[in-house]
């Protein structure tokens, strides 16, 4: 366990970055612009009458955002890319200081003179606060969310430079994913849905699991767990570049916890059937995207066994870095099971019970693709040393989107509505709202859709896993051959010359 | 101190290090010598836990990289070829931030920096930018933040590159200091002549494997024989060439372009100074006698590996 001194009074990453970016030249010019800047709102605000409906308090908020949110993100990403690029960080990672205190030293160092521009501004914004409906303790409580959103933002610029290149699109398609989801669809617009709440003098509350918690608290909930999913992740990619984003247990963890959030959210939506389908969907995506942040390659696997051996194991536990993913994925599958059949029964079936057979399926189907897609990759990775990503990108393309692009080229030709939507629905994209019953009155298609979505997935899925063991086999057994644990093969009469 | 044993290092379809042992005792100043892409730096990025090897093992002073990466990072020090930097730190920032980082206490922190600086050469830099430094200084710079943890084995990559002759005497002789406490150091250079004034061992890697590697004594003896004599006669050379004709200890004999007469001597220098009586006493007038000692360059030649690029 690490001093929580040296996390941060004795951070020399923290004293690396207050030294370099305090310097006293470039701090004063800036704090003497952003003080005007907040001296002339305020004046503004008396002069015009600002105070009182808070567009002077909104406009000194806009600056910490921007100074706090654009400019400190851009420092963090300047700077962490810089020591990335020279190798600098190959420095601290050989250095005994742990990479969570040079990941905290990144996070808050960085942006250290932006924090205290922001916080020049704070006298401007409170002497406005202070006549405005929000008044000095909502504007003050407007602020923990708002500064941890800053941090969150700058936490996921910090993992997405460390992933960048040689961490691979996988890592940095979750990223971008969570951002949309969260920071733009919840954080962000939770904050400003918030903070107008409280301009119009409401202090609004959200109900979780149906028990209703002021939304300062669920928004920081929220906030502290996608702080954790960033931070997690740089600070892996701090301790090597070369190891995935996060194990498998932190990705089954953060599968359970996004099912868990979202099923609180959505507790009270009785008889919302589309939410549960838009469930599926998002655990189903959430699910792909973490498989590609565990899955080891070929090269991965072998070093694998080799540590296993080593300590008497014949392979590497599943939980590992360098484990197949097969049992992870068989979690996943779970976790998609028991979170979208949960909130079918609590939010979807109650007003219409005859579609419960259909949702089964669709989520039955849903738990499919993440097992073939899991264990496809894992076998395209596991058998070509090179390539094999691209190869299963090219797999994914055409099982995914061919199917789309025929439906709807057969759509625009006017054909049938029982082979368009069948075709539509061999990619799980349309397959899972089809199977779900989307177009249910359409008879004469829907069962065949249904069979259409789940045939393919179930069979790429029993296929790959197959697949995966018998390359498991292989590469062991060549590994075996080459240490000279067991003697090569002859080779065939056609290769044997002297027969 | 160090004990690389079967190190193999793939990336994709490419082995860069090819079950490789070496093992170097402490104070011992190694210097890890061959052409570009022979796997040198590989193989120190492996033994720092930067590149994760296929298989093998690799001790520090005893600690398993692999199981104890922690400990293992608290007893080694690198400086790579071109070492990055933060330019826009001040020296002594530069070195606190790294002492720091090896959980250096921060109150003995200053008097260890001004030590550092002034083992290097660079007290009076103190306050410069990093940025302001000339390359010679950055290394200079750099080698004090590697000694700075005082780790007891020490990987320098092309350490000399960019510094002036007075920094690559200093660098000399901070190397035989470490050696002389005890401490391992790994030198990979490609200036042979400076390597051979201040190395205790050698290890000669091609393409990924280890083609020789010893103590160099040992190894000169094994690859290259006996020394050379480089004798310069003023008069007699016919009785000269008789008198090592009839010398068992006695080389071919190949005549120089500036007149000197080298070949190869197996007797010791008791030997070879008996020799010299003899000359003199038969009447040869010798204007110089001396014993040559290869250096690392003929015996990296010798060896067979390609030529330096």
């Amino acid at each position: 366990m690490t001093d929580p001194r040296w996390l941060f009074t004795d951070n020399p990453m923290l004293w690396r970055f207050f030294r370099s970016r305090l310097r006293r030249r470039q701090l004063i010019s800036g704090l003497l612009l952003v003080a005007m800047l907040g001296l002339a709102a305020a004046w503004a605000g008396r002069e015009f009458n600002w105070i009182a409906n808070g567009r002077s308090l909104n406009l000194l908020m806009g600056v910490q955002g921007i100074l706090l949110f654009f400019i400190g993100s851009a420092q963090i990403g300047q700077q962490a890319n810089k020591a990335r690029t020279t190798g600098m960080l190959d420095f601290h990672r050989i250095a005994p200081l742990p990479p969570l205190n040079v990941a905290l030293g990144f996070l808050l160092g960085a942006p250290i003179r932006e924090y205290f521009l922001a916080a020049v501004v704070l006298p401007f914004a409170i002497f406005c606060a202070y006549g405005s409906p929000v008044g000095i303790s909502g504007y003050l409580l407007i602020l923990i969310p708002f500064i941890l959103a800053a941090w969150v933002a700058h936490a996921m610029t910090l993992l997405n430079i460390l992933v960048g290149k040689t961490g691979g699109s996988g890592a940095r398609s979750i990223i971008v994913a969570v951002f949309l989801f969260y920071a733009v669809g919840g954080g962000v617009g939770g904050i400003i849905g918030y903070g107008s709440s409280m301009f119009g003098g409401h202090f609004p509350e959200l109900k979780f699991f149906g028990v209703p918690f002021p939304a300062v608290l669920v928004l920081i909930g929220h906030e502290l767990v996608l702080l954790s999913f960033f931070m997690i992740g740089a600070v892996r990619k701090i301790t090597s570049d070369r190891t995935h984003t996060y194990s498998k247990p932190q990705a089954l963890g953060y599968l359970s916890l996004l099912g868990f959030l979202l099923l609180g959210g959505c507790w009270t939506w009785v008889g919302q059937e589309y939410l549960a389908l838009v469930l599926i969907y998002v655990m189903v995506i959430f699910a792909l995207l973490l498989l590609l942040t565990i899955t080891p390659d070929q090269a991965g696997y072998l070093k694998g066994l080799e540590f296993a051996q080593r300590h008497g194991k014949r392979r590497p536990r599943w939980w590992s870095d360098s484990g197949l993913n097969r049992m992870t994925v068989g979690l996943f599958g779970m976790i998609v099971l028991v979170i979208s059949t949960t909130a079918w029964n609590v939010i979807g079936s109650q007003n219409v019970a005859s579609a419960t057979s259909a949702y089964s399926l669709t989520i039955v189907i849903g738990v499919f693709v993440v097992a073939y897609f899991g264990l496809g990759l894992q076998w395209f990775l596991l058998t070509s040393a090179k390539g094999g990503g691209t190869m299963f990108a090219l797999f994914i393309t055409i099982v995914w989107f061919v199917p789309v692009v025929a439906g709807s080229m057969m759509a625009a030709a006017d054909v049938k509505r029982t082979i368009m939507l069948p075709t539509l629905a061999l990619s799980p994209w349309a397959g899972l709202s089809l199977a779900a019953g989307i177009n249910r009155y359409d008879l004469d298609s829907f069962e065949s859709c249904r069979a259409a979505a789940l045939l393919p997935a179930m069979l790429f899925a029993f296929v790959f896993n197959n697949l995966v063991s018998n390359a498991r086999r292989k590469v062991e057994h060549k590994r075996e051959e080459m240490l000279g644990i067991i003697e090569a093969k002859p080779k065939g009469p056609d290769f044997d010359l002297a027969g | 101190m160090i004990r690389l044993h079967d190190l193999r290092v793939e990336f994709d379809n490419i082995t860069a290090v090819h079950d490789l042992s070496l093992e170097i005792g402490p104070g011992e100043v190694c210097g890890l010598i061959g052409p570009n892409g022979a796997g040198k730096t590989t193989t120190m990025r492996a033994m720092l836990g930067l590149i994760e090897p296929t298989r093998g093992t690799i001790e520090i002073a005893g600690v398993d990289i692999r199981e104890h990466p922690e400990r293992a990072s608290r007893l080694v020090g690198f400086m790579p070829d071109f070492p990055p930097m933060y330019d826009d730190l001040k020296c002594w920032e530069f070195l606190d931030l790294f002492a720091g980082s090896y959980m250096i206490p921060r109150p003995e922190r200053p008097a260890l920096v001004g030590r550092y600086l002034e083992l290097v050469g660079l007290t009076e830099k103190r306050e410069s930018m990093v940025a302001e430094l000339s390359r010679g200084m950055r290394q200079r710079l750099m080698l004090a933040k590697t000694l700075i943890p005082q780790p007891k084995v020490i990987l320098l990559d092309e350490p000399a590159s960019g510094m002036d002759p007075t920094g690559r005497i200093d660098l000399r002789n901070i190397l035989r200091g470490l050696a002389a406490e005890g401490r391992t150091v790994l030198v990979s250079s490609h200036i042979l002549t400076e390597m051979s004034e201040f190395c205790t061992f050698v290890a000669i890697m091609e393409r990924g494997r280890m083609v020789v590697s010893g103590r160099i004594d040992e190894v000169k003896a094994q690859i290259m024989g006996a020394d050379s004599l480089a004798i310069e006669v003023l008069d007699g050379e016919e009785r000269f060439l008789n008198l090592l004709a009839e010398d068992p200890l006695a080389g071919p004999i190949e005549r120089g372009v500036d007149g000197v007469f080298l070949f190869r001597y197996a007797g010791d220098t008791r030997v070879a100074s008996d020799l010299l009586a003899q000359l003199i006493t038969s009447g040869v007038r010798i204007a110089s006698f001396s014993r040559r000692k290869e250096g690392l360059e003929e015996l990296f030649l010798k060896v067979g590996a390609k030529e330096l690029s």
